[in-house]
């Protein structure tokens, strides 16, 4: 997806990728869920393995995105938030749909 | 970290050995080792317990949903979603990689979804994003409805965060857990697969067609020698014990705030209940 809007610099769906589409590659510093239905989880190892973060919906209106993973990132009910997730994402899942 | 996508009961037990099951009974117990279920994919550890359990995530979800849309509807915006529960998902914790093997030989890598959840995903593909005046009002409402601060409550944290982490990534450095990785890889190359280091799963898998819900043959293949490896060195339980040690003493220094933590929850758990039933879901 496209920068625009709200979006940032560098964002997991930018051009040329799809939301929804595999995420393998781990140069991601910035994030946002631009879903209408699902939540997303992002892992730090392959098919949902290692540490999480979790992030809402953009209709939510609030914890859809974050624009430095270096601090850690998401909704607090994940206890990984306050890690660092820069350049550590290794895959994603959508939940909450 | 963590598998705080448990099931009821799994916390219930573990709440139980933890606070001790009678009046006056010490909390001595804190369980050092990992309780895993293969049928029901739950990996329960020690700090588990004080967050959220699948259901309650579901329903606290399924509130701020329903709530959000009444709030932008009481402002003139109809929300681009429609009004209904979340779709619940199935435990299937994975975060010491692929294990279970009924999930491998039928699936591989893939995480099963029902046509429901397959055809949301698919719906936000295809979405644009709200319109600007959607994404205002929303954004407002997350900020001044009732409803939705309370089920949009953030757990405050606390110094067990970092105590968790950083004793977790002792086990990670550990020679058990290095033993353990080895151990599964070795398994692994007497097969003539590989894993790359700091890798959990071996080489070869078609991510793409993972992610598109796509079961390859080749897929299964690798998914059903990596879980046969796992079993075969005892690999989840290892590493998960190890998670279950490094975290017990953390859970012996906070317990008092995380128990506050999970009262939190519970109360606004019962709060979701309230708003879900006032909108007639």
């Amino acid at each position: 997806m496209s920068a625009n809007g709200n979006d940032y610099n560098n964002i997991v769906w930018e051009a040329g990728i799809f939301y929804g589409t595999a995420i393998t590659r781990t140069s991601v510093s910035s994030v946002r869920n631009q879903g209408q239905n699902c939540y997303v989880r992002f892992w730090s190892g392959a098919n949902h393995s290692g540490d999480n973060m979790d992030f809402k919906r953009v209709l939510d209106g609030a914890s859809y995105q974050d624009p430095d993973l270096r601090n850690g990132g998401g909704l607090s009910s994940s206890p990984d938030y306050q890690k660092s997730f820069n350049d550590r994402v290794a895959s994603h899942y959508f939940f909450n749909c | 970290m963590k598998s705080f996508l448990h099931t009821a009961a799994v916390v219930a037990v573990i709440l139980c050995s933890l606070a001790g099951c009678g009046k006056g009974e010490p909390r001595s117990s804190i369980p050092v080792r990992a309780e895993i279920d293969e049928k029901t994919g739950v990996i329960a550890l020690p700090a588990d317990q004080f967050w959220y359990t699948e259901e309650e995530d579901d329903e606290v979800a399924s509130a701020s949903r329903a709530a959000m849309i009444l709030c932008k509807r009481a402002a003139g915006i109809e929300s681009s979603d429609e009004l209904r529960r979340m779709i619940p998902d199935e435990v299937d914790n994975r975060q010491f990689g692929l294990w279970r093997l009924s999930q491998a030989e039928k699936f591989g890598y893939v995480r099963p979804a029902s046509p429901a959840k397959k055809e949301a995903i698919e719906e936000d593909r295809a979405f644009d994003g709200p319109s600007e005046d959607e994404l205002a009002v929303g954004e407002k409402c997350a900020k001044t409805d009732e409803r939705l601060i309370r089920l949009n409550m953030e757990l405050q944290g606390g110094p067990w965060l970092r105590e968790f982490g950083d004793a977790e990534i002792e086990a990670e450095q550990s020679d058990e857990w290095q033993k353990a990785i080895s151990d599964w890889a070795a398994c692994l190359a007497e097969r003539g697969m590989t894993v790359k280091d700091g890798d959990t799963v071996p080489q070869g898998v078609d991510w793409d067609a993972v992610n598109a819900f796509e079961v390859k043959p080749g897929d299964v293949q690798i998914a059903v020698a990596d879980v046969q490896c796992k079993r075969q060195v005892n690999f989840v339980q290892r590493q998960a014990d190890l998670f279950a040690a490094a975290q017990a003493p953390v859970v012996e220094e906070y317990y008092d705030e995380l128990r506050a933590q999970r009262v939190k929850i519970e109360s606004q758990v019962a709060f979701a209940g309230e708003v879900l039933r006032a909108a007639g879901l």
